[in-house]
């Protein structure tokens, strides 16, 4: 219950650092949403972020979105935010182990050897 | 050899007292310093003269600056403001300031003189041989004996709003949309914030990414309890409107100097004979 609560009342005060999306390139008519990632590839998932998602382990679920949007926001001079989003969760998803309740944990999932 | 007596008396009767004030001051964080007014220093000393029951006393005060005094006052300052710097602020008189002795019946003007660390006064009153015993006894009583009171001036960095923008919290529930998920706020976020940053007017950036920054912060809460399996989930937790009651806004504060009126008062109730 008091969990319950807790998570209910974050004040995604946020969290949603959508800082700088309000000068992002416009959607336009011909971006499949998610069918596109070619276009986004360009921009893969850095050491950097990839350091900061490992150091978020134990944070806050507010605190998670504030780090996925600021990879969107750091690819969006370059790409439409329809485009971005879903490729971010696929690259994510594939990289990373992560459950959340009042807080996250995440992991990054041993990746096979080539 | 009657006047000799009487200055070998005054070096032996002489009594002083002192009364300090804090400095005021003002902090500017941007360039860590504290702009500072010391406050002066009064001192009044009470001379026995015994010339005759008309020039029995003398009450000496003077209203000054005192560096070890002023020095202090700025160290307990800066005690609170560690990695600041003291900056004095040029201090002038504003108007006459006003002397008042109770047991003497008198409340007078003085006129302050410039000097180099601001306004002084420097005075004196003989006393009669029953004033020059009242005097005394408020001493010893510990009374109000004096009291001085003015103004001065000075320009002052304050730093304070030069741009205040708002924007009715109605905005929150156009960026939300129906029913919000954070995938589908942050996809339209962009577009929502263009159209309503471009109906106001911003003089400086800071003010409009503090709209946006009080926007972000205040508008969307989860919607319910986070159960989160994957980046995917994440994506699809609901979020609401926030109900903060206000409207949201961007300010831009910048240091400006402003001429400030700066009272003084003091009031001497100690005892002390040196």
């Amino acid at each position: 219950m008091s969990k319950r609560m807790a998570s209910t009342l974050y004040p995604l005060a946020l969290v949603i650092s959508l800082v700088g999306l309000s000068s992002c390139k416009p959607e336009t008519s011909n971006n499949n949403s998610g069918s596109n990632s070619g276009e986004v590839e360009s921009m893969p998932i850095s050491a950097s972020e990839i350091a900061t998602l490992k150091a978020a382990d134990g944070q806050g679920t507010e605190s998670i979105i504030g780090i996925f949007t600021s990879m969107v926001e750091a690819r969006v001079q370059q790409n439409s935010v329809s485009a971005i989003v879903p490729y971010l969760q696929k690259e994510l998803d594939a990289r990373f182990e992560i459950k959340c309740a009042a807080n996250c944990e995440i992991k990054e999932r041993e990746m096979p050897h080539e | 050899m009657k006047k000799l007596f009487s200055f070998v008396l005054a070096l032996v009767s002489l009594v002083s007292v002192s009364a300090k004030a804090d400095a005021k001051f003002w902090v500017d964080d941007t360039e860590k310093i504290v702009a500072l007014v010391a406050n002066p220093t009064l001192n009044i000393g009470v001379v026995k003269l015994e010339v005759d029951d008309n020039y029995y006393g003398r009450l000496d005060f003077s209203l000054n600056y005192v560096y070890s005094d002023m020095n202090q006052q700025a160290q307990n300052i800066l005690k609170n403001y560690s990695g600041y710097r003291a900056q004095r602020v040029v201090v002038e008189r504003l108007g006459l300031y006003r002397l008042q002795i109770p047991i003497l019946g008198l409340s007078r003007n003085v006129d302050p003189k410039p000097g180099a660390d601001g306004p002084y006064v420097e005075d004196a009153i003989y006393l009669t041989k029953a004033q020059y015993k009242d005097v005394q006894n408020e001493l010893a009583a510990g009374r109000p004996l004096v009291q001085i009171a003015g103004t001065m001036v000075g320009t002052v960095p304050i730093t304070k709003p030069v741009e205040h923008v708002e924007i009715g919290n109605s905005i929150c529930g156009s960026l939300l949309g129906d029913q919000a998920t954070v995938s589908s706020t942050i996809a339209r976020f962009g577009q929502v914030m263009t159209d309503a940053l471009s109906q106001l007017d911003f003089r400086y950036d800071s003010t409009k990414q503090a709209l946006v920054n009080d926007i972000k912060a205040n508008c969307f809460q989860l919607a319910s309890a986070p159960r989160v399996n994957s980046f995917a989930d994440l994506l699809n937790l609901p979020l609401r409107v926030k109900q903060i009651g206000r409207p949201l806004y961007g300010e831009t504060s910048k240091k400006v100097y402003e001429r400030q009126e700066i009272p003084l008062t003091y009031e001497i109730n100690q005892n002390g004979v040196r």
